[in-house]
């Protein structure tokens, strides 16, 4: 009975307010978390990188670790790149399995992945280009033209973890990766 | 006499004072209650409601097997606004899940949370057409500092059996095999990733899920 006498006293249409209030709360909070957070990823892992040019990081280690949940089973060549004054010229080799060459938009969208395919070294040459920029009249044989909305953005290569006696032969291909501004 | 004619003047006044003063005092409390109510619900459950999905999330955004939670949606251009924010808030810039899939489990496979001061043996059979790691971390996702500079197994540098079954055990002290030292205390994270390679995909209905490790309480 109190507990009846308790609910009655209870103003359901301020409760049933609340909750859709509490619902667009909820919407409006996850959505701005993105925006509102200070440094995401892409700002914690780019800082420091020279713009436009490729840079090998150094093992991942609890002293080196940039991200959370960043595993050291891999080491790292990163390109902050910066296409606004004209086309930005990525190029790797990836000679084997896990080899990876990424691209990033500065929300941390991974908008291009290339995987290495098993006993096959391929080697590829990317041209990002903003949409709004007209085809260059020289470029590499091989080199891709990708079209990119996101004038700055991240490239990343990934040479995978294999052991001791991989890890001077990974390193210098990892140091092969290349990342350079083309001018107009 | 002039006491008891100021009583009988006062009384009705006072009690109609009183009684106006309790009736307004209750219609403030009444409606103090309502708007502590209304915050109340709006900051607890909005903000609350967002911080739990965002961080743990849930069955629209995320895919769990056993300990392992994954975010199917992670640096994809079209992933949900759940997804989006985690990996914002914690700072992650994973690969695109079209690519690779990083399972975390924060839990033994019976769901007991993972710590450091126990022994676990994470079992599991080789993934012939995918890449993968498994590695462990403090529950901030942390590498944990040893001596051994051992921080991850990958498929190229575990110690297969020769049926292609693995065991790593998690452990502060040396153990032969394939161990992963887990130093200090608190709780742990272990992380299994899976990398395309360009063999067969990782998003395969199902497949990854079905071979994924199982994480077993050894001793504390």
């Amino acid at each position: 009975m109190a507990l009846i006498t308790r609910l009655t006293r209870i103003n359901w249409r301020i409760v049933g307010a609340a909750v859709a209030a509490m619902g667009v709360l909820h919407i409006i909070t996850t959505l701005t978390i993105p925006a509102l957070t200070p440094r995401n990823g892409y700002d914690l892992i780019s800082k420091d990188l020279p713009l436009n040019q490729m840079h090998v990081l150094p093992p991942v280690t609890p002293g080196t670790q940039r991200l959370p949940f960043l595993a050291a089973d891999a080491r790292y060549a990163l390109c902050r790149f910066d296409s606004t004054d004209g086309a930005v010229s990525v190029s790797a080799i990836l000679p084997g399995p896990g080899w990876v060459l990424a691209l990033y938009t500065p929300e941390g969208d991974n908008f291009f992945t290339t995987v290495a395919r098993p006993g096959a070294s391929q080697t590829v040459s990317l041209l990002l280009m903003p949409t709004d920029e007209r085809t260059p009249e020289t470029s590499g044989p091989q080199e891709v033209i990708l079209r990119v909305t996101a004038r700055r953005g991240l490239a990343m290569v990934r040479s995978p973890e294999q052991g001791l006696a991989y890890r001077v032969r990974n390193i210098s291909e990892l140091k092969q990766a290349r990342c350079g501004f083309r001018k107009r | 006499m002039q006491i008891l004619s100021f009583r009988t003047f006062s009384s009705p006044f006072m009690s109609f004072t009183l009684h106006k003063l309790k009736k307004r005092i209750s219609a403030v409390v009444g409606q103090t209650a309502d708007w502590a109510l209304f915050i109340g619900i709006v900051l607890i459950g909005g903000l609350g409601s967002s911080w739990y999905v965002v961080e743990n999330g849930s069955p629209l955004s995320t895919v769990t097997v056993g300990p392992w939670m994954m975010w199917p949606s992670a640096a994809r251009s079209d992933a949900d606004p759940y997804t989006r924010a985690h990996h914002a808030r914690l700072g992650k810039l994973p690969l695109s899940a079209e690519f690779s899939q990083t399972y975390l489990a924060r839990t033994d496979s019976e769901g007991r949370a993972l710590v450091a001061s126990c022994d676990y043996s994470i079992e599991g059979h080789e993934l012939l057409s995918h890449w993968w790691s498994l590695s462990v971390f403090d529950s901030k996702g942390r590498l944990i500092s040893n001596p051994a500079e051992r921080f991850t197994f990958t498929s190229d540098t575990i110690v297969l059996s020769p049926d292609g079954s693995y065991s790593v055990v998690l452990s502060r002290d040396a153990r032969p095999g394939n161990w992963l030292p887990t130093g200090g205390g608190g709780r742990l994270a272990v992380a299994f990733t899976v990398l395309d390679l360009g063999v067969r995909s990782v998003v395969q209905e199902g497949e990854i899920e079905r071979q994924l490790p199982t994480i077993k309480r050894k001793s504390c």
